[in-house]
């Protein structure tokens, strides 16, 4: 293993890699501006291959919906080692609906049980347009 | 305890920043050619200011800009479904005092890849939290 600290190159993971990633993953981050400040939102997700689906009640990430573009991170890093890898997704924010097609229906079968209490009747997906991921450190 | 609307315990800014000081992984969300974007960075809470390093690029971008940036601490179990967040809104500024400096380079602050960044400090403004209790879990007296 190489010396904690030492300085080490970082592995760029292609797309293929970061979707892999994005689907065997539960927990992310969504970001969004909101009014030119940015926030973060941690929620259970399932990305199916297509869109990455969430459950939410009225609020910030409904508000954006549909009209804002927004990033989307998952990682997972070990402290005491310094390694790890991150992945951040970018696309629009869009909640699904009855309208939108088969594909998106498929949505809706997804199995994204809501962590916390509230209807969270709302289903939001993310498809990952331009999406970028990084190692570091022992593999 | 107060609950928010979707059942979640509300925490205090001192119980927040309790839970950041005993993290050491957080992540930043900045706005990078006018995109959201979350970085994932190793921090260290040095008395109301989160300190980061970072080596020149867009992090430091938006904190020599004052930068408003969001940041955020969070421990989440995906088989008991609990844990707790926190997020925190401030002003991101690069340190340049050489006090202040040298009172930085002495923390414990761990870097992954760049041992010869800048040093980032971001105010702790807006602070809120949250606590997710498994189902059938109650608030333990810790």
């Amino acid at each position: 293993m190489k010396p904690v600290g030492a300085r080490r190159g970082v592995e760029h993971l292609d797309r293929a890699e970061c979707l892999r990633r994005l689907g065997a993953h539960r927990v992310g981050r969504v970001g969004l501006s909101v009014g030119g400040r940015p926030e973060i939102f941690p929620v259970n997700y399932v990305f199916d291959g297509e869109a990455i689906v969430f459950r939410t009640d009225p609020g910030t990430k409904l508000d954006a919906a549909g009209r804002a573009d927004v990033c989307f991170e998952i990682d997972e890093l070990d402290h005491e080692f310094h390694s790890g890898w991150s992945v951040v997704a970018h696309g629009r924010l869009e909640e699904l609906t009855r309208y939108l097609g088969p594909d998106a229906q498929r949505g809706f079968a997804l199995p994204v049980d809501p962590w916390a209490q509230g209807l969270k009747a709302h289903w939001l997906r993310i498809v990952p347009g331009y999406v970028s991921g990084r190692r570091i450190g022992p593999a | 305890m107060e609950l928010d609307r979707n059942g979640l315990e509300v925490l205090d800014r001192a119980e927040c920043l309790r839970l950041v000081a005993a993290s050491t992984l957080g992540r930043l969300a900045l706005s990078s050619g006018a995109l959201p974007l979350i970085l994932p960075v190793n921090f260290l809470l040095d008395r109301d200011r989160i300190i980061v390093r970072t080596s020149p690029g867009s992090k430091l971008d938006a904190a020599v800009a004052n930068a408003v940036v969001a940041f955020e601490v969070d421990d989440i179990d995906a088989l008991s479904h609990s844990g707790w967040s926190v997020s925190i809104t401030g002003l991101a500024r690069e340190v340049t005092d050489p006090a202040d400096v040298a009172h930085i380079a002495a923390l414990p602050l761990a870097h992954w890849s760049h041992a010869d960044g800048h040093v980032i400090a971001i105010s702790t403004d807006l602070v809120s939290g949250r606590r997710l209790l498994a189902a059938g879990q109650t608030r333990s007296a810790s």
